[in-house]
């Protein structure tokens, strides 16, 4: 029987992107338990309901994180036009897809980069990084900005995609294609990779069901729950099927990942082929009255939007409920009996995003 | 054309006694608590509990109109993640949650220095 | 399991030149639709003070007795809000970022004394826009000579601010003057001139309504 001790865990620490505190009530090398602690990067961001209008807040709201910025921004206003009534055109529904996805490729490989610092493979991580300046070079071209894209407004988008950035889109793709392709090789066949990665963290699909977990977290358990089923956007018009494994440790989550990249790939040509003419926006006339809510499939899981309006120019609720927040759950139980040196992989392994966490 | 699963919403508007029958219904049903929210609406609150079915993709959305004095009971037997969402309440707006029964963080969850920040300057 | 996968990538990454560009001893190159600042093309500018009341970052001052347009380039988050919603279009978004500097400054644009001459002048003083709290108020207002009118709407299409409405079958024009800026574009819009800007204080300040005779329009023969 050996004593328990309690160890402090961040809110600085080098592999963490931002900042969590955990702590861990260990015993010997064994972790028994966990407490969360956050609002480190707590900026009230629901409260600024009371000083910009419901326009303005789509700025806001793209700002709530420097990663997934596109779909928190997408989400806000598919909720405004849900309640206001408006039916936006199908070229915008097939802009807003291409966006969305191209957010997903960015988000992954920064996560690989990530993920391969975390167990000190440092030449992969400036690798991965590499390849993903190539897609930021895209965002650059179509949307004026690297990271924070400001390209949607109530009733459609801002900016459209001429056949010559798309030649050259698509050009970039195949590139990226290759290099991942090789990349793809050290992350699941490498020994050294594979001993710090298998085994780690496992989860059964009945835990992860009970917990409540969401994105690709709860998809390489095994779960199948991919929002994108639901139909938004331009989804109904692409044949895709969401990516599962059955493992639930670490290396199913990073295969898992690895494998949506080449999806999100094939979606963008699917969209491509099939876009069709037309408009980009529709005018809008008037208040949001009402309630709605709407769910979005972000890079992470599954965020909800619900916004609630009275009529006036200011809104009465905006609440953002981001993947991290239901994934903490799962981190959380997935400490319990694991090494003290495994902890900064768990972390990673759900991908956190604590800026959206706290807003 | 791919398959598309898109089930109309549904809300449901109930008093503050019957949202731990509900809370039942729906663990027993097999449906999973995907978000909890709290609004401060002329001079209530308005708690707003989302609850999602995996296969079906049907999302049911459970509203409770309370007053700030009122008490409301933790949902934490059936969902034991539910604890985030309601600590969050507590903490960022003032919400009296109780039975919580030794789940409860003790208002630690987020480490701000101020009290319900998000309630309106007149309320507080 | 195989072991040295990396060990192709990482010799051919030992004679590749960097991938970094070597600023700013080269010049950066933007593509063409980047976001950088915002410029303003201040002879086209009518001080409706709308740029202001809209920036989501508070970033924007603008004074309408001196005809001057303020910006902090350094709170300016480059979001295009500004350019979207200007009525007349002249502010415009281009390439190139701010430079670093000790301190934050502000940037001032005066407009040409001729466009403020044929401004609707006020004969009172007018108190400048604080920024998002959406109203000015101004002792002038827009009133109308309900013979001229025609009902024709353009008027209540180019209002920036959703401030009039008219309808044909009810034979009304109203305005909200809560809600009204005092810019001018429904003046300068007007196809029969029917409208103009008195200097004095509105009867009210809710929602006013008129009714017209919609006059018959006239056809060149």
């Amino acid at each position: 029987m050996g004593k328990r001790k309690v160890v402090p865990f961040g809110p600085q620490h080098p592999v963490l992107p931002e900042p969590i505190h955990l702590d861990l009530v260990m015993e010997d090398e064994k972790i028994l338990e966990a407490v969360p602690n956050i609002g480190f990067v707590h900026r009230g961001l629901e409260g600024l309901i009371e000083k910009k209008d419901f326009n303005e807040l789509i700025y806001i709201a793209e700002r709530t994180c420097g990663i997934c910025s596109y779909q928190h921004g997408m989400g806000y206003t598919e909720t405004l036009e849900q309640i206001m009534g408006v039916e936006i055109p199908d070229r915008a529904k097939f802009l807003r897809s291409t966006w969305s996805e191209l957010g997903r490729l960015h988000s992954h490989l920064l996560w690989l980069g990530l993920l391969a610092d975390g167990f000190g493979f440092e030449s992969l991580f400036y690798e991965c990084w590499r390849i993903r300046e190539k897609i930021l070079d895209l965002h650059e071209l179509t949307v004026g900005a690297r990271l924070i894209f400001s390209v949607n407004k109530v009733g459609g988008v801002l900016r459209d995609i001429t056949p010559e950035m798309q030649k050259t889109i698509l050009e970039t793709l195949d590139v990226v294609e290759e290099e991942v392709k090789n990349i793809q090789k050290t992350f699941l066949y490498d020994y050294s990779v594979q001993s710090r990665l298998k085994g780690i963290g496992v989860l059964s699909l009945q835990q992860v069901h009970d917990l409540g977990c969401a994105g690709p977290f709860a998809r390489a358990s095994g779960l199948n729950l991919d929002m994108r089923k639901l139909g938004y956007d331009a989804y109904p018009y692409i044949d895709f099927e969401p990516i599962i494994s059955t493992d639930g440790d670490c290396f199913a989550r990073c295969d898992v990942r690895t494998r949506e990249i080449f999806q999100s790939i094939d979606i963008i040509r699917q969209i491509f082929a099939k876009m069709p003419e037309g408009d980009i926006a529709v005018p809008v006339k008037g208040m949001p009255n009402g309630e709605a809510t709407v769910r979005i499939e972000q890079p992470r899981g599954e965020a909800v939007y619900y916004v609630k309006g009275n009529g006036k120019k200011l809104l009465d609720r905006m609440r953002i409920r981001t993947p991290t927040f239901a994934n903490l759950p799962g981190l959380l139980e997935t400490m319990k009996g694991a090494d003290l040196s495994d902890v900064p992989l768990l972390i990673l392994s759900i991908d956190p995003c604590i800026s959206c966490t706290e807003r | 054309m791919a398959e598309v699963i898109h089930p109309e919403d549904e809300l449901r508007v109930i008093d503050w006694n019957l949202l731990l029958e509900t809370a039942m219904e729906m663990k027993n049903a097999g449906l999973r608590l995907s978000q909890a929210c709290v609004s401060y609406v002329a001079g209530k609150y308005e708690l707003v509990y989302s609850f999602v079915n995996d296969e079906t993709y049907k999302l049911t959305n459970v509203k409770v109109i309370m007053e700030t004095t009122d008490w409301i009971p933790s949902i934490c037997a059936f969902y034991p993640y539910a604890l985030f969402y309601e600590n969050e309440m507590k903490e960022l707006y003032g919400v009296d949650v109780r039975m919580m029964e030794g789940t409860d963080l003790n208002n630690k969850l987020y480490r701000i220095r101020e009290t319900t920040p998000l309630l309106p300057k007149e309320k507080k | 399991m195989a072991i040295m996968n990396f060990g192709k990538t990482m010799l051919k990454n030992l004679f590749l030149k960097p991938v970094t560009v070597n600023y700013p001893a080269e010049p950066a190159v933007y593509p063409e639709g980047s976001r950088g600042h915002v410029e303003i093309d201040v002879d086209k500018c009518i001080s409706c003070t709308i740029c202001a009341m809209n920036c989501p970052s508070d970033a924007l001052k603008v004074d309408r007795q001196a005809g001057t347009w303020t910006i902090n380039r350094f709170d300016c988050i480059a979001c295009g809000y500004c350019v979207e919603k200007c009525p007349k279009k002249c502010l415009k978004m281009v390439p190139g970022y701010q430079e670093p500097m000790g301190e934050k400054t502000e940037e001032t644009f005066r407009r040409p004394e001729e466009s403020m001459a044929k401004a609707a002048k006020p004969a009172k003083p007018t108190v400048t826009a604080a920024p998002s709290t959406g109203i000015v108020s101004t002792h002038n207002h827009v009133s109308i000579d309900v013979k001229k009118c025609l009902g024709c709407g353009k008027c209540m299409r180019n209002c920036p601010n959703d401030a009039l409405a008219v309808d044909r079958k009810a034979k009304t024009w109203s305005i909200n003057r809560s809600k009204c800026i005092t810019c001018g574009l429904c003046i300068d819009n007007c196809p029969t001139k029917c409208m103009t800007m008195d200097p004095n204080d509105p009867d009210s300040n809710g929602i006013e309504t008129y009714e017209i005779e919609l006059a018959p329009i006239k056809k060149k023969d």
